[in-house]
Order: structure tokens, then sequence, then C-alpha cells
């Protein structure tokens, strides 16, 4: 019996590649590793990715620190060893620490870092490039440079970490009340929009990796 | 005893030749004179020789009129015995990470060449044995800059023999490790120059025809001890390979710290990064060898006093500028260390250059020693944590970077707590890392209400009539009372509620029962 001819093997292709020629994967289908899911039914449902997706996340409006500290939840309850860290400009107010417990958060993990409002930015940058954290949140009210946004996406990217931002109500339209127009849409790979009632939250999907834009949606939540 | 000896017989060419990166034949003349080599005159003597300089004819004892005739080029140099002392104390404090107790020998000063001694007895399975160990000592001298051989003997001046011929057999390329008992046969080959004796006894023995130990040991012991006198019981038995004597004693300073002197002053934080890169090596490896971690870092920085303003030069001569930098995580590894410094280097701005850099650790905390674990990956945060931390620590302040805590407080306002790095660094231990006890008494006593998520900076005064009260938290009367101003008039208590407006969303609220006046704290946003 002849031996049987040797071919070389195909070139291993990218899930990108696969999905161009109509291939999808079937670990496509499984939770990715790349959404951080929050633990929160009602919300997962709502989000296109059933998470909040690894890069950069805008959280505008009232309710953003409800959903980011169930994102830090989410984070040491999926690993005990996990840190987050929560960036707050000096001149602000900070976290509650009782309020942060009780909604789940273990403080003993949880690095803050209170920078001026000059080197927010900076330090942002500094704290998702470091690799250290699973989840950086940053009150991202006096944030104005789009280019920081991009470092915070390419630092989440390389880490496979999320950054959230929280930002005020009406901050991302041209004619706001709060923080004045962005010359430049953030390029963030989600912003959920946010509006907390005494007992419920209503949430829309601003703007996600599809560019879809849903209406809102509302959940209720214990007071 | 079994004793490892590390011998130096090049540290001080290393010294001058690192100081300005000095090439080719090198000559040594160990003087502590203040100006150093332009202090020399052609009547000065050799005192060491780099292996170029001795092929091309130079010898120790040459003046220097006769060395610069013999070889072409030949740089001298000044080395004082402080900074030789120096670095053999920093290599003895590293071999402290291999036994107890270490000393060492300057060369000139009862010792044929430079060497430090360790003893190593009970600990050499540490390092699955004495070659291992030895092999690891050199590899540890060698990352300082330094060649070197290493021997290990019963008794250190065995081993120091040993490690004087291993260096002139192959420069130290092979450890020696002489079994135990095995000291006479592994001295017996030699020189009997290697002998603790005078000019005259050895030239007496070289007459006699005795050139090795092992000769020295078939004569008559009755004669050698008539020619060599009191000596000759120590120098029979050390023949013998019977080596008693102890192990000099070296005690490391409380504080470990490095030292660097310029030979120019430096201006600049480029240059200045430079220089603490290397002081951070070198304490570095101080700290492993305590098995400690620096929780404070002190970078002293002599200033040019001649090219300072002269009301600032007036008090001293050349005045230290301090950087003092607080650890929020005590650190030991020489890149961390540097991390922890850059960001203050860049940012300073000095009067005049630098003359020279002291850099030590006056707050020491014990280091971890963590066990990986075979098939988990290590945390992100054990590997990048300390770095990041100390980085913030330099560029925003101690103050700015830390934790958030619940503290044991009846008033809700003084319930969430910063802790800070400054606060724990000064602590020891794993600082930021280890686990703060959260003071929740009196939070658990009321955490079942609803929690604010966010606490305002400066709380407002907010009008009550455009609030909805959505729920009544808790109400709290003539607690802490002990905290108020003596005849001060007692309130009716507040009341802490959630309230509603369009204006503040869910809010939280403290609302004075006696006067209705409402405070806007926080936000359950």
């Amino acid at each position: 019996m002849s031996a049987l001819p040797v071919t070389p093997l195909a070139p291993t292709l990218s899930a990108q590649e696969l999905a161009r020629l109509g291939v999808v994967r079937a670990d496509a289908l499984l939770p990715s590793e790349r959404v951080l899911s929050l633990d929160w039914p009602e919300l997962d449902r709502l989000l296109p990715d059933r998470g909040l997706p690894r890069g950069v996340v805008e959280l505008s409006g009232r309710g953003a620190t409800m959903v980011a500290l169930a994102a830090v939840r989410a984070v040491h309850a999926k690993d005990a060893r996990a840190f987050a860290a929560w960036i707050t400009p000096e001149e602000e107010g900070g976290l509650y620490a009782p309020g942060a417990a009780q909604a789940g958060v273990d403080l003993r993990r949880l690095l803050v870092v209170r920078p001026p409002r000059a080197a927010l930015a900076r330090t942002a940058v500094r704290v998702a490039t470091s690799g250290a954290f699973d989840v950086v949140m940053v009150d991202a009210g006096a944030l104005t440079d789009a280019r920081a946004v991009r470092k915070l996406g390419l630092a989440a990217e390389e880490h496979g970490a999320t950054v959230v931002l929280l930002t005020p109500r009406f901050s991302a339209q041209p004619s706001s009340r709060a923080s004045g127009p962005r010359a430049v849409p953030w390029p963030v790979a989600l912003r959920l929009e946010l509006d907390r009632r005494p007992e419920a939250l209503g949430v829309s999907v601003a703007k996600d990796r599809r560019g879809r834009d849903t209406g809102k949606q509302v959940i209720r939540i214990a007071c | 005893m079994r004793i490892a000896v590390v011998a130096l017989p090049e540290l001080r060419v290393e010294l001058a030749r690192s100081r300005d990166g000095a090439k080719g034949p090198i000559a040594i003349v160990v003087t502590d004179h203040p100006r150093g080599e332009a202090s020399l005159t052609g009547g000065a003597r050799v005192d060491f020789v780099s292996d170029d300089a001795r092929r091309a004819g130079v010898a120790v004892g040459q003046t220097l009129a006769q060395a610069r005739a013999r070889a072409e080029g030949l740089s001298v140099r000044a080395v004082r015995p402080a900074e030789v002392k120096g670095a053999l104390e920093r290599l003895a404090e590293i071999a402290l990470g291999f036994g107890a107790t270490v000393g060492m020998w300057l060369a000139g000063d009862g010792a044929r060449v430079d060497a430090i001694g360790v003893d190593i007895t009970g600990c050499a399975h540490l390092f699955g044995g004495e070659p291992a160990l030895a092999q690891r000592l050199a590899s540890v001298v060698r990352a300082q800059g330094h060649a070197c051989a290493v021997a290990i003997a019963e008794g250190p001046l065995v081993a120091s023999m040993l490690a004087s011929a291993a260096w002139e057999t192959d420069r130290g390329a092979r450890g020696v490790v002489v079994p135990r008992g095995q000291n006479a046969k592994a001295i017996s080959l030699l020189s009997i120059a290697s002998l603790p004796l005078g000019p005259d006894e050895t030239r007496w023995l070289t007459k006699l025809g005795v050139r090795t130990l092992g000769e020295l040991r078939r004569l008559p012991r009755a004669a050698l001890g008539a020619r060599l006198g009191a000596r000759a019981r120590d120098v029979i038995a050390l023949a013998e390979g019977d080596d008693r004597s102890p192990l000099p004693s070296w005690k490391p300073p409380e504080t470990p710290e490095e030292f660097v002197e310029l030979e120019h002053g430096v201006e600049g934080s480029e240059a200045l990064v430079f220089i603490a890169k290397t002081l951070t090596d070198r304490l570095s490896a101080r700290l492993s060898a305590r098995a400690m971690a620096a929780a404070k870092l002190e970078l002293g920085l002599t200033l040019d006093g001649a090219l300072l303003p002269r009301e600032r030069s007036r008090r001293k001569k050349n005045p230290e500028h301090v950087v003092e930098q607080l650890l929020p995580v005590p650190l030991s590894s020489a890149s961390e260390l540097l991390s922890a410094l850059r960001p203050r280097l860049e940012a300073l701005a000095l009067a005049a250059p630098v003359l020279a850099a002291r850099l030590a650790a006056p707050t020491l905390a014990r280091r971890p020693a963590g066990e990986m674990h075979l098939f988990e990956p290590e945390a992100r945060a054990d590997r990048a944590l300390p770095r990041l931390l100390s980085e913030l620590a330099a560029d925003l302040g101690v103050h700015r970077v830390g934790r958030l805590s619940i503290a044991n407080a009846w008033a809700p306002e003084k319930r969430s707590r910063f802790v800070t790095g400054a606060a724990e660094g000064a602590g020891g231990g794993r600082g930021f890392l280890d686990a703060l006890p959260d003071e929740k008494g009196i939070a658990a006593r009321v955490e079942s209400a609803p929690m604010p998520t966010r606490v305002h900076a400066s709380p407002d005064r907010i009008d009550r009539r455009d609030l909805v009260v959505a729920r009544h938290l808790y109400r709290l009367a003539d607690v802490e009372w002990w905290q108020q101003m003596p005849g001060a008039a007692r309130t009716g208590g507040v009341d802490h509620v959630l309230a509603w407006s369009e204006e503040t969303g869910a809010a939280w609220v403290e609302i004075d029962r006696g006067s209705g006046a409402a405070i806007w704290r926080g936000s359950f946003d």
C-alpha cells in the first residue's frame, strides 16, 4: 500500500476571516468571555451582548453608579482575586462605602484613585494600561479629550478589560446642558443612557458595535 | 563549619572602570586623598593592576613612572579604601541571602585578595546542595558586575586559599567544593605563597625546595616550629587542612543604603533616572538578601554648592536635596523601585548639578513569600498592582490613592472612609494588598435600609418644598453628643430620607427635625 500523499495544512483562519466566508464557529454561540455579564438578568437581557463588552463603555445619566457597581460586583464574584478600580476627580464627591458594600462590592478589592481634575485622563490611561484590573470605572464628567478615550479603548482591548466611563446626562448631545457638547463622538463600544426613577431604571442603548439604537426600556428596582 | 568564600581579585579595577568607563590597561593606587588622581605623582606606587596591564609588564609595587614606561596608554586611577569597603559591604549583605553570618576581607589588610565569606552550615539543602549554592552565589555576585571565584570548604582560610587558586586557574569559571574531611587533600597542591606567612619564612621554605603545602606537610614539625615561631602551630594546622579560624562577622546596617559619587555634576531628569537605576538595582539586591521590601524610599541628591545661589549655599557647602516617597505597597524588585521614583525625578527641578546620590529604605516591611500555583495563572492584580500603586503615589501623591472602608460611626456621612496608601504603607506587611478590617458595627445595624451610592464633596442646602420624600431611612437624635461643644443646645435630631425631585433625582437628604432645613448629602445614583 502506497503512503498517502502528505498535503500541507491550510493556514489557520481567524474568526473574522471565517465569518467573512460564512462559517460561524460553534464557540461564537456560547457566552463570550469578551462580555462582562452583570448578573442582573433584567438588565443583561436588554444589552446587545447580554452584558458589558470588553472595551470602553459609556454609562450616561442617573443610575450609572448603580450599573457600574453591579459590574464591579460581578467581577468580584467571578474571581476571588480580581481587583477593580474607581477613578473620581478629587473635586467631586465620591462613592459612599456602605452603599457600595450593600451593592455587593468587596471594598478590599476596589482601588480608589482621586486625581486632580486636570490629571484625570492621564490617570485613567495609566490605570487601564497597568493590566491589573478586570474593570475600571472613571467618573468622566470632566473628561473632554476623545484621544484619551481612544487610548483607554486600546488599553482595554490589550488587557481584556472593560473601562466604564460614567458621564452626566446629555453630555453626548450637541446641545448639552451638563458639560458642553462633544466636538467628536467618543469611540466607545457601547453607550447606555440611563434614567433612574425612585422604583425604576430606564435603559436605552444609544450606541453599540452594530450601531443599534433601541428605545427606552424600563426595569423595576427595589427601593 | 562550612564556609563559602567569594574571591574578588578584580574588584578595585572594576570600581575604577565603572566610574568613568576607562578601557585598556589600568593601574590602581589606593589613596584616601580627596583630590583622587590629581594628587598622584610619578613616585606613587601601584597597588593593583588589571590583567592587560600585568601582561604589558606592569607590576604591583612599581612607581607610576615605571609603570607608564612599560605600558603605553596605561590609565591610572585612584580608589579610596572607603569605596572598596562599601562595595564589599554591599556584596556581604547580598551574601546574607545564603547564610546567617557573613564576613569580609580587604586585600592588603591580612588577605591576598578582596573577598567575602558566608557561613553556609545547614543552608546548602535550600539551594539543592553545595555545588548549586556555589554556582548561585557566583551568579548573584557577577550580576552586580564583579568577576569572582567561589570555593566552599571547612574553615574560612582554606576556602579563601582555594577561591584564590580557582581564580588563578580558570578565572573562577568552576566553583570549588571540598567534601567534608577533605581539606588537606584539596590544598596539598596549593603554593606555600597562599599561606599567611611573611616574606622571610616563604623565602626560607623556597630555599628548602618546598613549593606546595603537600611538601610542607612532609617536613619535620619540630624544625618547622623552630623556624616559624609563634605562628608555627596555626600554619602547620592549616597546611594539614585543620582550619579553626573564625569568620570575621559583619553586621549589616539597620537601614539599607546605597551611595554613588559622580565624577562630574549631572543635570536633567534622564541622567538622574539613569543614576537612580544603578541605585535601585543595588538596593534591590540588598533587600532581597534580607527578604525585606521597602515601604519608604529616601533619595538624597548632593548638589554642587558652588553653583547654588549664594543665600542657599551659605548654610552648607554641598547641600542635600531629599526626595521622600512613601510606598502604598512595599516593593523590593529593582524595576518597581525605579518606577516609584521615576515620576518624582521627572518632575524635579534642581537649582544646581548633582554631585552624589544616596538611596535609602528607612522603613522596611517583611516581603511576603508567595507560592506560585502550578496550574492556576497568577492573578493579574498581584503582578501589576504594586508597580501601579507606586507609580500613582509618586505621580499624584500617596494621599490620592487608597480604598474605601466602612467606619464605625453613628453619623452616616462619617461612615464612608477613604483610607489612603499613606496610612497603609507605613504599616508594613503587604500594605494596600493586606485586608483592612471593616468597622461595620453601627453600619451593620442600619444596613437593612437602602444606602446611597454617592456622597457629595460639599453638601448643599436644598429647598424642601421641591422634594417628594419617597422613603424614610432612619432617624438620629443625640448621637455622638460627646463631640458637641459644651453648652451647645441639643437639637431635635435629624431624619435621613430618600427624596425625589427632577433636579436632584433620587437624593439622600438630611432633614433637621427642629428647623426643617434640608441638606442634600448624596445620591442614590
